[in-house]
């Protein structure tokens, strides 16, 4: 017995639709549960790679029906939470010949004349997409008035969970780099502060967005090895490895970034050589300068002074290398 | 007189032919039987799945219900749970990394029927309960799909690779020329360097830390200069008591353990001796 075509049944069932959630017997005529079944009759949808879909929990749905003149926008949304308020929006001409196909992304409304196609973060994939195959839209056209709205109810139009695509956490769409902030030097108490050419910030983004081919190089003091059967990288720290020991250069967390005003360094550390670290090659925390005869050593703290003084102090004579 | 329903629904339509599973499937691997109706629907989309997703193997525990879906090669794909107890209509499929692979509809009086299977392994083969080709979503297992690092955590989507303290992350692109493109075709590095922190002791002594205020110059005064003097390059300073012409000065400066010690040659008093 000669059958009707795939689109011929669904425009008589509530496919692509679970069953009972339109065409409900007694709905009210401007609600999506009184949508004929012969204005939908196929649709799909792929859920992008950053979501929250929960297949046990969450559904896609036709959120509203606007009609202007002939043209009708069909609103579908998902009610996980990462795509609130992000419609997958279908126009149709009631003109149009049955079983248009049409594919879509995802859009954020501005305000009532304007939208936005709703990308990822790097703007190379929509948050989430679909196709919607229209059938006759007449019967459409005969509950909503032009300038009308066929709203949402709960649980009504509800897509069977098979045409749904769910792409959550299937690859990495793209690879960002940031730093921590380095550890920065401060002033002693009593000096003024340092001043910082840039924003102080917890993390400092580097790139965002990398995508294609990606190399790790092994930077300074890096050990990288990789696996490719298990398809792992360890990455190691060892004192000159990878590029050697940075030296006394440091690198920057991100472009532009500079020393403070008056310094040398990129954390602000004063240099080896901006400190006096030892006198006559003795150093430690406290220095002991001990006069002895002829010599006098007093301490002008007022002033931050050390005098010497020459003085002669306890010598009968002078040295004389001839006597 | 029975009627017969020009158009049933999707789901009642399926539920007495072997949908979602293949026309050939024999649905039954000699003990245990899948019947139809038992599946309504299904998609089916695990990284790394083939066309010849089936289910490999049913177990049955005392509480719950496991379905382990499968290509030849890998058995164990991805899986549904569901409790024995409270069966529901929808069974979520993840893989092991749970991530989602897709679904199977049912229902949760259907489902029940898999409590008069008695708990144990009950394992099939493709040719037994191979999925509807429209049932399954092949995706290939290329490219880079998740970062897993060593606790089991997978990242995926936009990833950040975060350089902690001591550590710095910092990228370039270069064109690199190949053979199918001898224009050259960006390909981006990124540069780990372990640099430490010279500045450890203030990280980890936090609000304790108190930044000591340094000797950064010495100043040498007489009545008739001033004289600034700054550390070398290893940040010393040398004192001498006269410039190398002098063969034999009075004042001499000897180094300590301590530091300097100054004094002038010459008898001493004889109080003082």
């Amino acid at each position: 017995m000669a059958r009707a075509d795939f689109y011929n049944e669904n425009a008589n069932r509530a496919y692509p639709f679970i069953a009972g959630t339109v065409a409900v017997p007694g709905a009210n005529p401007l609600t999506t549960a009184a949508l004929p079944n012969s204005a939908i009759v196929d649709a799909g949808f792929v859920l992008g790679v950053q979501n929250d879909f929960d297949a046990a929990v969450h559904t896609v749905y036709l959120h509203h029906i606007v009609r202007s003149g002939d043209t009708f926008s069909f609103y579908f949304a998902c009610s996980a939470p990462s795509l609130d308020g992000i419609y997958l929006v279908f126009t149709r001409s009631l003109s149009d010949a049955p079983y248009s196909v049409e594919h879509s992304e995802a859009v954020v409304e501005q305000n009532s004349e304007s939208s936005e196609t709703s990308m990822s973060q790097c703007g190379d994939e929509p948050v989430w997409s679909g196709y919607l195959v229209t059938g006759d839209l007449h019967e459409l056209a005969a509950l909503i008035a032009d300038g009308q709205q066929m709203i949402s109810v709960a649980g009504a139009a509800r897509i069977e969970p098979a045409l749904i695509y769910n792409a959550a956490a299937s690859w990495v769409s793209s690879l960002n780099l940031a730093n921590d902030d380095r550890t920065r030097a401060t002033n002693p108490a009593d000096c003024l502060e340092l001043i910082w050419p840039f924003a102080r910030r917890d993390l400092h983004i580097n790139s965002t967005c990398l995508l294609g081919d990606i190399r790790l190089a092994a930077g300074h003091n890096i050990i990288l090895r990789q696996d490719n059967d298990s398809g792992t990288i360890y990455i190691g720290a060892s004192y000159g490895a990878g590029s050697g020991a940075p030296g006394n250069s440091q690198i920057p967390l991100f472009a532009g970034e500079q020393p403070p005003v008056g310094r040398y360094t990129l954390d602000g550390a004063l240099r080896c050589n901006d400190v006096i670290r030892s006198i006559n090659g003795i150093g430690g925390r406290h220095f002991e300068i001990k006069a002895g005869p002829g010599v006098t050593v007093t301490a002008d703290h007022a002033n931050h002074r050390i005098v010497l003084a020459f003085d002669m102090k306890q010598l009968a004579v002078c040295y004389d290398e001839q006597s | 007189m029975a009627q017969r329903i020009l158009f049933p629904e999707w789901r009642a339509e399926n539920e007495a032919t072997k949908y979602p599973f293949a026309q050939c499937a024999s649905l039954t691997n000699g003990s245990k039987t899948i019947l139809e109706g038992m599946f309504l629907d299904a998609s089916l989309y695990p990284i790394g799945g083939g066309y010849d997703l089936h289910i490999s193997e049913v177990v049955i525990t005392n509480d719950a219900v496991r379905i382990y879906i499968g290509t030849v090669a890998q058995k164990q794909l991805c899986s549904a749970t569901f409790s024995r107890l409270a069966p529901p209509d929808l069974l979520k499929v993840v893989d092991s990394a749970n991530r989602p692979a897709g679904v199977l509809v049912s229902e949760s009086s259907r489902l029940g029927l898999f409590n008069g299977w008695g708990t144990g392994v009950h394992q099939f083969t493709l040719k037994q309960t191979m999925f509807a080709a429209s049932c399954v979503v092949p995706i290939p297992d290329t490219g880079v799909r998740g970062i897993r690092l060593a606790d089991g955590t997978v990242l995926t989507g936009e990833v950040w690779l975060v350089g902690g303290k001591g550590v710095t992350l910092s990228s370039r692109t270069d064109l690199e020329a190949r053979r199918d493109n001898p224009q050259g075709k960006p390909v981006t590095t990124i540069t780990i360097d372990a640099v430490g922190d010279p500045l450890f002791r203030r990280c980890a002594c936090g609000d304790l830390f108190e930044t000591p205020s340094f000797v950064q110059t010495l100043t040498f005064v007489d009545k008739n200069q001033t004289v600034v003097v700054s550390p070398g390059d290893y940040g010393n300073i040398r004192i001498a008591v006269n410039n190398d012409l002098a063969q034999h000065p009075v004042l001499r400066i000897s180094a300590t353990d301590k530091g300097l010690y100054v004094h002038a040659v010459g008898t001493l008093l004889q109080s003082v001796r």
